[in-house]
């Protein structure tokens, strides 16, 4: 497989130098087997839509994308996303893993500092007045994945290092995107949107990093988390009925 | 000329922090500072000190967590969102600032070590405990009402004791510490003054604000009553007679 030159160098970059070696390192390397696949073809398909928006001077790209943004990490949703993580250490565990709390606490603030990036360009843009009338819009306010929220919700239930897939495979793909608009854009307003974005993200996507070298040591650790990334690579919107209309389409040609 | 809007809440919160600073005029900590400023506090004393405030705030992540679950999209504004992300931020920083001092003055050798200790570890049938408990269960009630319990309440009393140990701790290390703590603890006290002067203005809410705040503020007065007397080394008297239990519980 041939990789995107943006996708090596984050590889060469963050993903394999380590300070780390054993299980916790070992395990890492094979989740990066997995997600390499997914990070090259959606590293590939946001160059595309960036060429594409670059040839767009009206911008109704932007106004979809920082839409998008905010629904998937604005505020309202961002703060209930994240505290989630608090709660999936117990009190007993706190000793073990009070760090995933102190990352978490940070990120809760990343995220929704991220949604107010997104209400910035809204505002700067001239799409909206005030970030309050974005309660009265559905698109600013509905996440199309809410299950991958709702997975998030579990780890509660399911264990403190589940978080880690999250992390590590779609923090790891916003770090990707975010270098791809920085690279192929020069919108001011994309930029800005991004840009202030990037080294939280890759801050996130070092904590999956952090969490599987020193803290995933055992199968029982690493099952939770390979667990989520099985869910995670599963492709969402096919449905049964997608795959009936498809091999009718097949027949038919 | 238009006159400003008088906003719903903006009397309740004026009461409400009048409360506060009548409660955190004076506070059992009172004591522990004349002690340091006497100096009768040793190492042992302020690792106590240390040791306990952290326990409160790392069981602060339980806390904000329960209550972050129960904001859901377009109950409030998103500055509602903003400021208790930001305030989670801070008490998670406080948490930190606090274990590092203790592993700084070479109190305990690592952070596990102070989780083992006494002074670090949470006892469940103790006032951290119960004032935890209490702020866990405001998760029952809505965001503005609870905000108004932590913030213009416990929070006022909170900022009164750290401004007189940031202005009168003799240990420079320690006074420094308590200093940086201010600022983001004062910005939390205006946090609630924000929620409740705009969202509270249903009279039971208003009323709900009161009663919840006057317990938070009861029981972080208890809280520094159970850590004062666990610097100055005064036991705590066992309670005698039976307990009571309350009506309505099951």
């Amino acid at each position: 497989m041939e990789l995107h030159p943006i996708l090596q160098e984050f590889l060469d970059t963050w993903v394999y130098p380590t300070g780390f070696s054993g299980p916790g390192y070992d395990f890492r390397m094979h989740i990066t087997e997995r997600c390499i696949p997914a990070w090259n073809g959606m590293t590939m398909s946001a160059v595309k839509a960036a060429q594409e928006d670059a040839k767009t001077p009206t911008r109704e790209w932007l106004w979809s994308s920082v839409l998008a943004g905010y629904a998937g990490e604005g505020p309202q949703m961002s703060i209930k996303q994240m505290s989630t993580q608090l709660l999936s250490v117990s009190l007993e565990d706190q000793e073990r893993y009070i760090d995933l709390q102190r990352m978490r606490a940070q990120q809760v603030w990343d995220e929704v500092k991220h949604g107010m990036l997104h209400a910035d360009v809204m505002l700067r843009g001239g799409y909206v007045k005030r970030e309050e009338e974005l309660m009265d819009s559905a698109d600013a306010n509905t996440l199309g994945i809410l299950s991958y929220f709702g997975c998030t919700a579990m780890f509660p239930h399911i264990h403190p290092l589940a978080r880690a897939a999250q992390h590590y495979f779609f923090e790891g793909s916003a770090c990707l995107g975010i270098q791809v608009r920085m690279r192929y854009m020069n919108d001011p307003l994309d930029l800005h949107d991004n840009l202030s974005q990037y080294v939280d993200e890759l801050m996130h996507f070092m904590e999956g990093k952090y969490q599987m070298d020193v803290y995933a040591l055992t199968e029982k650790d690493q099952r939770a988390i390979e667990d989520t990334l099985d869910f995670l690579l599963k492709p969402w919107a096919p449905t049964l009925a997608d795959a009936l209309a498809r091999a009718k389409q097949g027949a038919a040609a | 000329m238009n006159q400003p809007t008088r906003l719903p809440g903006a009397a309740l919160a004026q009461e409400l922090t009048e409360a506060g600073h009548a409660d955190g005029a004076h506070t059992p900590f009172d004591l522990v500072l004349e002690a340091a400023r006497r100096g009768e506090l040793d190492e042992a004393a302020y690792y106590r000190l240390l040791g306990r405030l952290w326990v409160l705030k790392r069981l602060m992540y339980y806390v904000y967590g329960g209550w972050a679950q129960g904001l859901n999209v377009n109950e409030y504004p998103p500055s509602v969102d903003y400021l208790l992300s930001k305030q989670l931020y801070d008490d998670s920083t406080h948490e930190m600032v606090l274990v590092d001092e203790i592993l700084r003055r070479g109190l305990a050798p690592t952070q596990r070590a102070v989780f083992r200790h006494p002074n670090g570890r949470f006892v469940i049938a103790s006032r951290i405990g119960h004032f935890v408990f209490t702020l866990r269960a405001l998760a029952n009630y809505a965001h503005n009402i609870r905000m108004a319990a932590l913030n213009l309440g416990a929070k006022l009393v909170e900022l009164a004791w750290l401004e007189r140990f940031a202005a009168q701790f003799p240990d420079p290390a320690l006074r420094t510490l308590f200093d940086g703590l201010i600022a983001e603890t004062a910005s939390h006290v205006q946090m609630g003054r924000f929620v409740v002067e705009r969202f509270v203005e249903k009279p039971v809410d208003q009323e709900l604000c009161r009663r919840t705040a006057a317990i938070a503020r009861r029981d972080y007065l208890a809280v520094l009553d159970e850590i004062g007397g666990q610097v100055l080394g005064v036991e705590e008297v066992t309670p005698t007679g039976h307990i009571e239990i309350p009506r309505g519980l099951d």
